[in-house]
This record gives structure tokens, sequence and C-alpha cells, in this order.
């Protein structure tokens, strides 16, 4: 007596919840870190320097980052050693939001730094003692020093005097040291 | 590898090419936009006291500290440096002048037991924030312990 082969068709189906978890993750991580980047870094090219130390921004994790940067379109900006002197092209950014040179602008700067002081003050809850917060000002490598000045200027109203300076290390410098 | 077990239990393989591409392409999407994050290096600085508010200057009281002016004539498009009212070029020649003295103004200083003097780095409005940070780079390499920023010249 023969016996006839039944073919079982097994239905198969991949588990694919701990692939679509794992992405969700890897795509969570990058977005917020993108984001942040966009937010407190402005696209600056900072000042060249040999001697600098190097940033380690984890030392620093509660550092305001204050950019002085100029508007992308202007077309004297591209030629080299060209300085552009016109203020309505330079804005001054804190955590994405940009202020220009206008007095009402900088005053709202004001408020937010002072606010950002708020949690380190050497005398909690008083607005006038000074922070112990560290500043970080990424200025353009033209950008003229009256709008540095006057972003520090705003800085020390807000109680904040740590600053430092964002600069790029020039490598091949360094090592002919 | 998914699927992974006995071959000949299970003879289903799921490709998973496609998904490593996604994958790969999304990983590199967004390296490419981290590449803004980085930041070189950094310099240490201090602003004065005084909460940017001018306060007249007492001219009776010995003042601790090294100043270098620095001015930017437009229309030449030069820099002008100034240590103690001697004007120094804005060439290599000039640079090395300028470091020079600001090696001996501090350690004149620190021979004194006044190391921690500032050097005050005083610019025009004009000036390129280029030119400030080239002092500043000077003041870091002679192994000044304080540098701070001029609020006074707009």
């Amino acid at each position: 007596m023969g016996f006839k082969e039944i073919k079982v068709q097994e239905e198969v189906a991949a588990n694919l919840v701990p692939m679509i978890d794992i992405m969700f993750l890897l795509l969570l991580f990058f977005m917020l870190n993108a984001d942040m980047a966009s937010r407190d870094l402005e696209d600056v090219k900072a000042p060249v320097a040999n001697k600098a130390d190097q940033d380690k921004p984890e030392e620093n994790a509660d550092r305001i980052t204050v950019n002085v940067h100029h508007k992308a379109e202007c077309g004297k900006f591209s030629t080299p050693g060209e300085l552009c002197s016109e203020p309505n092209h330079w804005f001054i950014s804190l955590q994405g939001n940009r202020y220009a040179l206008t007095e009402a602008d900088l005053n709202a700067l004001t408020k937010r730094l002072s606010a950002l002081a708020d949690a380190k003050r050497v005398k909690p809850g008083d607005k006038t003692s000074k922070s112990e917060r560290f500043v970080l000002i990424r200025g353009d490598q033209f950008a003229p020093y009256g709008l540095i000045q006057r972003s520090l200027e705003r800085i020390a109203m807000a109680g904040l005097y740590k600053t430092q300076v964002a600069v790029q290390i020039e490598k091949a410098s360094v090592n002919k040291q | 590898m998914a699927g992974g077990g006995n071959a000949e239990e299970n003879p289903v393989g799921i490709n998973v090419t496609a998904l490593v591409d996604i994958i790969f392409c999304l990983c590199l999407f967004f390296m490419c936009s981290l590449k803004f994050r980085e930041l070189d290096g950094k310099m240490d600085s201090w602003l004065p006291e005084n909460k940017g508010n001018k306060t007249a200057m007492n001219m009776n009281v010995p003042m601790d500290e090294i100043r270098v002016l620095i001015s930017y004539d437009k229309e030449r498009r030069q820099v002008q440096r100034m240590f103690v009212n001697r004007p120094i070029v804005d060439t290599p020649e000039g640079d090395a002048l300028l470091q020079k003295l600001i090696r001996e103004q501090s350690a004149s200083y620190r021979s004194l037991g006044k190391a921690d003097t500032p050097v005050i780095v005083d610019a025009g409005p004009a000036v390129p924030w280029r030119e400030v940070v080239k002092v500043m780079n000077m003041c870091k390499a002679e192994n000044v312990q304080k540098i701070e920023f001029g609020m006074g010249s707009k």
C-alpha cells in the first residue's frame, strides 16, 4: 500500500518587532542629536589658533553657546578678506533663536541669558549676583569685534563672566612646534 | 543571523539586505548632519566683573594690566596694533615682536609676584574677530593666565 505524501504548508512569519524597536531607537537617537546640534551651533567658521585647549563638551554640559554669525546670502562675505560691516547681515544666536542688532532684540537676548544664568547664581534667587555658568562664544572669523563686544556686554549684563572662545585648532602648526 | 537555527528544520531565510541598506543610509544621513557638532578648540577668557557698565577710570591708582590695543583701517584694510604706546605692524615680524613684548611684560609681572596680571585685548569695533583671537593665541603661547576683553572702546 502506498502512502501519499502530504505537503504541509507552514505559515512563516518573521518577528519584526525587535527590529522595528531598534530602528526607532536609532532614529530617535540621531534625530535628537541632530536637533540639538542645529539648535545650539550655527554655521560659523571660527578663527584659527594653534594654542587652544581641546574642547571637551562633556566637561561643560551646562555651557551656554552664543553664536555671532553672518547672513549666508551676502555676496561680499564670500570674498576672502572682505568684511561685511552691514549691521543687518549679522546676527547673535542663542539656542536656535536669532537676535538682530536692535535694542529690542538685544534686550530680549539679555533676558534670555539672565534666565539661563539663574541656574548657577552665586546667591541663588538673586538676579544681581554673578553666575558660575560658562558661555562659549562662537564668533565668525570675519565678524567685526563690535558685534562680539555687544554680545559680551549682554553676557556681562546677565551676570555671566566665565567665557570661552571657540576656535579651530591649526593642527599643522601644533605639530611643527 | 535572522532565521538562524538548523536549516533542515526551518528552511526559511529572511532577506535582510534591504533592511541593512536602509539602516546604513539612515546612519550615513544622520552622521553627515552631525558633523557640525564637532568643535575643535576653546580658549578661556574672563569678562570684567563690572557687568558691562562703563565706570570712570581712576587714573591715580596704578593698574596691573597688560593692554593690547587693536584698530582696523577700513580703507586700507589694515590692522594696527599698539602695545604700551608702541605701534606694531600686522606682519609676521610684527606678530613675533608683539609676542616677545607680551612675554617680557608678563615675565616682569611674574617676577613681582603678580602672575595673574591680565592681558586685556582692547579692540575697535571694526577689527575682524580673527585678529583678536590671534592676540589671544599669543597670550596662550606665553602662558598668560588671564585674558580679558576690553569693554571700553566702541
